[in-house]
């Protein structure tokens, strides 16, 4: 390696909280060198965003920070704080998480870029104005002189990312800060990003420090990687060694916990993740699931033609000027002990899907039969008795149980106020349940802020189990959890379909837990359907444009797999129409047994 | 844009024809004004010829009747104790509430929000705390006796400023003001501070919860990492973001400040159209109390409509529509 | 060791330091009896509390019995000894009215009219508010239209052409106070309702087929207690405020009942003259109470800020 452009050495960053300080990342060193992609990678609480925030000293008062960090021979540390100011922004340029919050709601973009061209490069505004064109075109806005004047609310949250790219490579710094800059976009726009990202940095002569809890992101981007756990770091070395070879027991409990795209070729069922133990590194030998398909009798979930569309209303007279057309003519089965997949980016229409089918919103047309009982054209009474056959489990645990109720209570309540078990009973069916969620019964009577996330993912699933459900909706229901959580979990559904015989409909927008978990898969895009099939059927043989741009767009954790993509500055498009638009009648080509792909309307 | 002003505008409409419904069949089951206007040694005929040279006698519908046609005419009837039209009389004091209140709102303005600023900028400092034990006290202290303490105060014992009337008034266009000559001013601060001193809280607050807020937005932390000088982005990030929303709450205060005039005007003796109210409820005088009750909700509805306009030119993410909110 | 009982044994470490199964109720009591300003509201209401319950027990005197007000001891200042040798702590008034005993019983009408017009105000403020978030569509716009038309005109203004029409009274200004009162509430439910409605806990009870009631009164409404109770604190501090503010004018409460703000503004002729305690006093009692209430309003918003919470 050439002399590091960034050193860290014995970087330890204290919090104040309740007056006493308290350590949040200890003694962290690693050196960045000249054009180089570090990454540093960790669950949540691993301290990797505080020790972007504390090479940036962005912390604030509450926060102190001792040892060194080096920069072009300068130690940030002993810098005063205004001196930061010539530092921050020209010389290392950062870019957040939420694109949509890093931009000054009522300042236009233009001059959001200009003030740090002003501020540091000492243009005028004139000269301003042309070079944030230029850095607008480079980041490749289409149109950039054009959107120089509009506002963040006219931009997309891909197209923000862009801006402040574009902000943050103004003042051709030598070192990029980039904390987790894709989590919050979709697969196909995060891909354009990654790309503009590595592209940028060969034309910048920069190094880039890139912060992450994606396996895929890092294998897919960084030359050299730093694990970090619990506010320290446990390994540093290549992306390669890192995951063909790790050291540390955490490095590699957490890359078994993470599915890679493209793994289960030739499996015919879904596959339990190998668990490994934290501190030895062992890995417990992995149970093989069983067939739990009931493939003869009636599916215990069946969807026709369901069509669910949004008026939109302008006016006095709220008139309805359009429709968001969130699914268009759906229509899929799921049998008792099946996993079928709705997988697709945000405003596919899969959640809509999942919560037209519970009722949780009104279905335009169709019909939905869940165990054979219409649930369309069902009573208040009816819709009852369907309910209890269909639960759902939501994506956020944290929002997802009410806060001011026990868990006890809220696992009780569904039983109770159905008038199936009096207290004594539910009582024992609670415990019951904590325990078939991995749980311990004596957990019933806290309060939901004392647990942590994957517990009260257990939770919900235990709520959920309460009035004995045949098929469970699962929205993005893993999405939220860190990696070796959200393995757990999900060895726990698999565990659950084979004890009770479980129909999952599993909504997802990751498509390596897809792959892992179905035994069918179903693809959306705006509202539609465009294959579905055997999961082997539609992973190792894509058929349409859509499904196959997905998965190329999916960071595969796997360094010797990386791929080189084109950048392109595509949208995904909104399911909003007219108010008159009559949808086509879609037709489907069969490509083997139970494999279907919509036939592109212009081709056909 | 056009589409909402018309639903303002008909909004505005609805509000006064219910408003007037409410008063006048309110006050016509209330009593009759005639007990109040007429001497008890007054003969029967007498009450009666009053009675009829008011409509009195008429019932209610027609003559809510033949004051909306006359009020359409800008005729809203003549006081029954003045015996003035009863338009006149307000409008004639209108001037003098409006340069009380609108005095009072710069005072609100001017203090509270460098104030809010700096409470919010750094809430757990003494001085933060120090300005936000006074917006307590200043929330809580009754308008009228802070009024009376301050006359004690500054009239009575310092006999720094006088506490009552407007003082000499200059005329500009036949507007009548006191802000333009030195006493008229000296006239003015007691009355405007009285009544600016529960604003000038209530700012403090707004701003300090809408700095407090937007400092940890993200955008300011981007600011920050784009290395642009603090003061740079409380003056261009934050203060804009801060101060739009504040825009409304103005809106709303200029409002509550023109009606709570009433007290203030009562207290030092501020000849605006509050003091008139109130001696017209306590006499139910009918016709000024509607007409009072008829202007203030064309006012309100024209302030709310400037200040909905004013929003959303300075705020891009609102756009004006009819109807929906 | 199994996943299973392995997450089940991190739940002992995942939450050092909070207390252990305490409800949202437990720790917001707690919290307020830690914040300093907020318990010196407390004493303070607390004291005003009791004296006003007690008000008939530790008075001298019954100010509103006649036979036992002697116009000869008319404007005595505080400390100054009646014909019968009996000391007025706080002086009297120009009818020789114990003026201690007078802010006694003034401070019972005052809290009186406040809590009651306050609950009222609540009860139907926040029913209109679940009924807009519930029914939502017209009914909700409506309803909303109303709450924004009335709250863009001016509490005291709206209590002016109420009480013109009502005329005085006890019943009558708490009416008024009720009509000024209740959209506040209205908007305070309605917007949390709204909010929590959205939530996925409440999507979870739907999809578990729980009856509307017991999802509106269940999880709704005690998610939506906090704003309201911040509101609420807020609000009966406003309402006494602007009783005070009404009977002062002359047109609240009638001279037979005399809250805090008769009693200011009886003494408001007297006081050029110097006698001023027959304005400060009740001036000053019902600052502090004004104080008191505010004082721990503003703890519970900072306690009750759902940032805060979890």
């Amino acid at each position: 390696m050439t002399s590091p452009i960034l050193s860290i050495s014995g970087l330890t960053t204290e919090f104040k909280v309740d007056g006493q300080w308290r350590d949040v990342i200890r003694d962290i060193s690693f050196d960045i060198g000249a054009r180089e992609t570090l990454a540093v990678v960790g669950e949540s609480g691993s301290g990797k965003s505080v020790t972007a925030m504390s090479i940036m000293r962005l912390l604030g008062a509450n926060a102190r920070s001792h040892g060194r960090i080096d920069f072009e021979g300068q130690d940030l540390l002993s810098l005063p704080l205004e001196n930061m100011q010539a530092v921050r922004g020209n010389r290392i340029g950062m870019i957040f998480q939420e694109p949509m919050t890093s931009l000054n709601p009522v300042l236009k973009i233009g001059d959001q870029i200009t003030e740090v061209l002003m501020q540091h490069r000492g243009l005028d505004h004139r000269a301003a104005t042309a070079e944030a064109i230029r850095l607008l075109d480079k980041v490749r806005i289409p149109s950039a002189a054009a959107r120089l004047n509009e506002y963040p609310m006219n931009f997309s949250g891909g197209m923000r990312q862009r801006v402040v790219i574009a902000i943050a490579l103004a003042c051709e710094p030598k070192l990029l800060i980039a904390d987790e800059p894709t989590t919050a976009l979709d697969v196909t726009i995060q891909a354009q990003i990654l790309e503009l990202i590595k592209t940028l940095q060969e034309e910048e002569d920069m190094s880039v420090l890139f912060i992450t809890h994606d396996m895929g992101v890092v294998a897919e981007i960084s030359d050299r990687t730093v694990v970090m756990y619990r506010g320290d770091v446990v390994e540093t070395d290549t992306t390669e060694r890192i995951f063909g070879n790790a050291a540390h027991p955490y490095t590699r409990a957490l890359l078994s916990a993470v599915p890679q795209l493209g793994s289960m070729a030739g499996e015919p069922r879904p596959l339990r993740f190998p668990i490994v133990d934290m501190e030895t590194g062992e890995a417990a030998p992995v149970k093989p699931t069983a067939d739990t398909v009931r493939r003869n009798g009636e599916p215990i979930l069946k969807v026709d033609n369901l069509v669910t569309r949004f008026p939109v209303r302008k006016g006095i007279l709220r008139r309805t000027v359009g429709r968001i057309h969130a699914v268009e003519d759906v229509s899929f089965e799921v049998r008792a002990g099946e996993t079928l997949s709705l997988v697709g980016e945000s405003g596919c229409g899969k959640s809509t899907t999942g919560r037209s089918i519970i009722r949780l919103t009104e279905m335009t047309s169709g019909t939905v039969e869940i165990d054979g009982r219409n649930v369309g054209e069902a009573s208040k009474t009816g819709l009852v008795e369907i309910r209890r056959e269909a639960q759902m489990i939501f994506q956020d645990p944290f929002e997802s149980l009410n806060p001011r109720m026990r868990i006890g209570q809220a696992i009780a309540e569904p039983m109770i106020a159905h008038g199936l078990a009096h207290a004594t009973v539910a009582r024992e069916r609670v415990a019951a349940l904590l325990e078939q969620v991995g749980l311990s019964p004596v957990m019933a009577d806290r309060f939901p802020h004392e647990f942590s996330g994957g517990q009260r993912q257990r939770i919900c699933i235990a709520r959920a189990l309460a009035l004995d459900p045949k098929v469970i909706v699962a929205d993005e229901s893993v999405s939220a959890l860190d990696v070796s959580i959200k393995a757990q979990v999900i060895n726990l559904m698999l565990d659950l379909q084979e004890e009770l015989g479980l129909g999952y409909l599993f909504i997802s927008h990751d498509m390596a837990v897809v792959e892992r978990i179905s035994h069918r898969v179903a693809v959306m895009y705006l509202g539609e359907i465009v294959e579905i099939g055997p999961r082997q059927a539609v992973f190792e043989n894509p058929q349409h444009d859509y499904t196959r741009k997905l998965m190329a767009a999916v960071p595969i954790a796997d360094p010797t797999r990386r791929r080189t993509r084109q950048i392109s500055s595509d949208e995904i498009r909104s399911p909003y129409r007219a108010a008159d638009y009559q949808p086509p009648k879609r037709l489907y080509r069969e490509i083997s047994d139970g494999h279907l792909v919509q036939i592109d309307a212009e081709a056909a | 844009m056009s589409s909402y002003l018309l639903s303002r505008a008909f909004q505005a409409v609805v509000t006064l024809f219910v408003m007037s419904v409410l008063v006048f069949v309110g006050l016509y089951l209330v009593g009759n004004p005639v007990d109040v206007l007429l001497s008890p040694s007054a003969t029967p005929a007498e009450r009666l010829e009053i009675i009829q040279s008011f409509g009195l006698d008429r019932p209610v519908w027609e003559q809510y009747f033949l004051f909306v046609s006359r009020a359409l005419t800008g005729d809203l009837g003549n006081s029954f104790v003045f015996n003035q039209p009863a338009l006149d009389l307000i409008l004639h004091r209108m001037p003098a509430t409006m340069e009380l209140a609108f005095t009072a709102l710069v005072m609100a303005l001017v203090i509270g929000i460098p104030l809010g600023i700096r409470a919010g900028l750094k809430p757990e400092g003494l001085i933060s705390k120090s300005i936000m034990t006074f917006s307590i006290l200043g929330f809580s202290l009754p308008t009228f006796w802070i009024g009376l303490i301050m006359i004690m105060v500054f009239s009575v014992q310092l006999g720094w400023l006088p506490a009552s009337g407007r003082g000499d008034t200059v005329s500009i266009l036949g507007v009548p003001l006191s802000f333009l000559t030195l006493d008229g001013l000296s006239h003015l601060i007691l009355p405007a501070f009285n009544l600016a001193l529960f604003k000038i809280s209530l700012v403090i607050r707004l701003t300090r919860a809408g700095v407090m807020e937007i400092m940890q937005l993200d955008f300011v932390r981007f600011a920050r990492a784009k290395g642009i000088p603090e003061s740079r982005i409380l003056r261009v990030h934050v203060l804009k973001n801060t101060l739009i929303p504040l825009i409304t709450v103005i809106g709303l205060e200029l409002g509550s400040l023109i009606a709570f005039a009433v007290v203030t005007e009562t207290i030092f003796a501020w000849p605006g159209m509050g003091k008139l109210i109130i001696d017209a409820i306590s006499v139910l005088d009918r016709p000024v109390i509607l007409a009072y009750l008829m202007i203030t909700v064309i006012m309100f509805s024209i302030i709310n409509l400037l200040v909905d306009i004013l929003y959303s030119l300075v705020d891009p993410r609102v756009r004006l529509e009819g109807g929906s909110r | 060791m199994s996943t299973r009982q392995k997450d089940a044994v991190s739940v002992h470490t995942a939450v050092p330091g909070t207390s252990v199964h305490a409800s949202p109720l437990a720790r917001t009591l707690r919290a307020l009896a830690c914040d300093r300003l907020a318990l010196t509201g407390i004493i303070i209401v607390g004291v005003l509390l009791f004296a006003a319950l007690l008000a008939p027990l530790i008075a001298p005197q019954n100010p509103y019995d006649l036979a036992q007000l002697d116009i000869m001891d008319g404007r005595l200042a505080p400390g100054s000894e009646s014909m019968t040798g009996t000391v007025y702590l706080l002086g009297t008034d120009d009818q020789g009215r114990d003026l201690f005993s007078a802010i006694l019983y003034g401070l019972r009408t005052s809290i009186f009219v406040g809590i009651i017009s306050a609950a009222i105000a609540l009860v139907i403020g926040a029913s209109i508010g679940l009924v807009s978030a519930y029914a939502g569509g017209r009914t909700d716009a409506v309803l909303m239209r109303i709450v924004d038309i009335q709250l863009s005109f001016p509490a005291i203004l709206i209590a002016l052409i109420f009480l013109a029409v009502l005329g005085q009274g006890v019943d009558k200004i708490i009416i008024a106070l009720v009509v000024t009162q209740w959209a506040y509430y209205a908007r305070t439910v309605r917007g949390s309702a709204l909010v929590e409605s959205k939530r996925a806990y409440i999507d979870a009870a739907r999809s578990m087929a729980l009856p509307d009631r017991r999802i509106i009164f269940r999880h709704i409404l005690p998610n939506c207690l906090p704003p309201l109770i911040v509101v609420a604190t807020m609000r009966v501090a406003y309402a006494i405020m602007l009783e005070a503010t009404l009977s002062f004018l002359g047109i609240g409460l009638p001279v037979t009942e005399p809250s805090l703000g008769l009693l200011i503004s009886n003494g408001f002729e007297y006081m050029l003259s110097g006698d001023y305690w027959i304005s400060v006093f009740p001036g000053i009692t019902l600052l502090l109470l004004i104080v008191g209430i505010n004082l721990i309003g503003d703890s519970l918003r900072d306690i009750l800020n759902p940032r805060r919470e979890g």
